[in-house]
């Protein structure tokens, strides 16, 4: 490791960037990626929804009226938690669907994947 | 969208929820900040989020990474791992690669946001507890302290404000951020909402290493350096309960928060807020000094600062523990693409600089002896009769941990 240098360059600390440099996803363009973001944020919100709508049904299992009241006082048990946990991860799998359909087209293409490799040697373009 | 009974005026709201969630297993201990019912949702769609990119997405990278161009690479005479830098700017050609990146971030700032949100309600009860344990443990703030530039040059680990933005006198926000956000960021294997897993690992390594001393003269006195909000140090106090027990961490608001936390679940523990790597205790005060999960935030000047610092702090014969991410078992080339990916976009500044260091020689080079490291495997509770599982033999965090122990030499 570098240590020689100048006593705070980041070098010097092994650290791998400035202070304050933006971190950049190569390739990324903003719109896209604030896209991204938006369906992901929409996302949540349906998740949400569903949860409360899950509450509700508990709720009106066990007898009870939907109130805002009971539905802020219902805790529910690590099982149900854990539940919810994976009902979710399955409506973002579906959501999300296209983005893992892209990576395992790229597992079967065996040209893609060279040329991720072959053309190492360009680097950034 | 508001989820507030209309009925209730929102100060008495949260006094509310302590009586709702009082059986609350995810809230662990009194100061555990409130949740209503959909930041609960939200918070259980973030690990959901996480699980997706984590678990279903990311195993795709590896097998792309290291079962295909690795191969092929190799075929051709070239060290994919060497040349991570270059793969991971060519992985830019792939749209869901692009995508998996851009929702890691997004992921990790939806934690932080939701976790603040159910924070801001929750700090007028927080208060409150605080103030009604005030009298078990202590806690030193130093108003001139500056905290090291590796740690403000960036937002580690994209928490807004860092670890040590303070807002003043009897702020204990940040503390409570990072407490509600753990269990999520670990996804519950750090001891669920304890997150204490690091603490009773760190007591076990030590029964497992150090037998005798434990018999014959267990450690009276203890610190935990860049103890956060105590999750480790309370482990510790628990484990060693006739000890006295210091942490220091270098965030005014997450010691308040630290001591107030240690004090409702009925631990005495003395936070200040200094460097680790030069305190304002004496000499050989301490028989046991441990970090957990610290020194690949440092950097690598203060990483060799810190190893003196405890041979310093140590008596003759006390024991120097660190425990570290298991960051170096794993040599593959998409390691080597992920830890840059956590570098740059999880605000991990010395990770890369961390995985090239070899911890346990600066413990040598700082005076250590009979210097040690390997994994000790991950335990619940720790157990002085357990029988010893320190090993060499590698794993995957939060199954087993990085050990670097040593023994500070008589003299
Ligand atoms: C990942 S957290 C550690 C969590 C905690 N030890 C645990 O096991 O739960 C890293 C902590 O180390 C602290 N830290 C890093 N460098 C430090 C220094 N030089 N002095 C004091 N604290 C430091 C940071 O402020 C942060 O709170």
């Amino acid at each position: 490791m570098t240590t020689d240098r100048n006593d705070s360059s980041p070098e010097s600390e092994g650290l791998i960037f400035e202070p304050g440099a933006t971190a950049r996803i190569h390739g990324s363009q903003p719109d896209i990626a604030m896209l991204l973001r938006m369906v992901a944020a929409l996302t949540e919100e349906v998740n949400v929804l569903r949860t409360r709508l899950d509450t509700h049904e508990r709720l009106a299992e066990a007898g009870h009226a939907p109130t805002p009241l009971s539905v802020e006082s219902h805790v529910p048990s690590p099982e149900v938690v854990a539940e919810r946990i994976a009902e979710g991860e399955a409506l973002i799998a579906r959501v999300m669907h296209s983005v893992v359909e892209d990576a395992d087209g790229l597992l079967q293409d065996e040209q893609r994947i060279r040329a991720l490799w072959q053309d190492s040697q360009r680097g950034d373009s | 969208m508001s989820t507030m009974p209309k009925t209730m005026p929102k100060t008495e709201f949260a006094t509310d929820l302590s009586v709702t969630q009082a059986g609350d297993p995810s809230r662990a201990h009194p100061m555990m900040p409130f949740t209503r019912h959909d930041e609960a949702a939200r918070h259980a769609h973030v690990v959901a989020f996480k699980n997706f990119l984590m678990r279903q997405l990311e195993p795709r990278w590896r097998t792309l990474i290291d079962e295909k161009v690795a191969p092929q690479m190799a075929q051709s005479g070239r060290d994919a791992a060497t040349e991570y830098r270059e793969l991971e700017k060519n992985l830019g050609t792939v749209p869901a690669y692009r995508a998996w990146q851009t929702l890691m971030v997004a992921a990790q700032d939806e934690m932080w946001r939701s976790v603040t949100e159910s924070v801001d309600h929750s700090l007028p009860e927080l208060q409150r507890i605080e103030a009604a344990n005030a009298a078990l443990g202590s806690v030193r703030i130093n108003p001139e302290f500056k905290a090291p530039r590796y740690l403000t040059a960036v937002d580690i680990h994209r928490m807004p404000g860092g670890y040590h933005a303070d807002q003043g006198e009897g702020d204990l926000r940040q503390g409570a951020i990072f407490d509600k956000a753990a269990a999520l960021y670990h996804m519950g294997r750090n001891g669920g909402a304890m997150n204490d897993l690091r603490g009773h690992t760190i007591a076990q390594h030590f029964f497992d290493r150090f037998e005798s001393m434990n018999a014959e003269n267990p450690p009276k006195r203890i610190l935990d350096l860049g103890c956060t909000v105590g999750h480790s140090t309370v482990a510790l106090a628990q484990n060693f309960p006739h000890a006295e027990v210091h942490g220091v961490d270098v965030g005014a608001a997450l010691l308040r928060y630290a001591r107030a936390r240690s004090a409702s679940l009925g631990v005495s523990i003395h936070y200040s807020q200094q460097s680790a790597e030069r305190t304002d205790f004496a000499d050989g005060y301490f028989d046991m000094v441990v970090s957990s999960a610290v020194l690949h935030e440092t950097s690598a000047k203060a990483a060799p600062a810190i190893m003196r610092e405890c041979w310093r702090l140590l008596r003759p014969g006390g024991v120097m523990i660190h425990l570290e991410v298991p960051l170096r078992f794993d040599a593959s080339a998409w390691n080597r693409v992920r830890g840059w990916f956590e570098s740059v976009h999880n605000n991990e500044p010395f990770w890369i600089g961390a995985q090239k260091t070899d911890f346990a020689g600066l413990a040598a080079q700082a005076g250590f002896a009979e210097v040690c490291a390997g994994y000790q495997p991950s335990v619940r509770q720790a157990d002085p009769t357990a029988i010893p599982r320190f090993t060499s033999t590698p794993g995957p965090v939060h199954v087993v941990w990085y050990m670097i122990s040593g023994i500070k030499p008589q003299a």
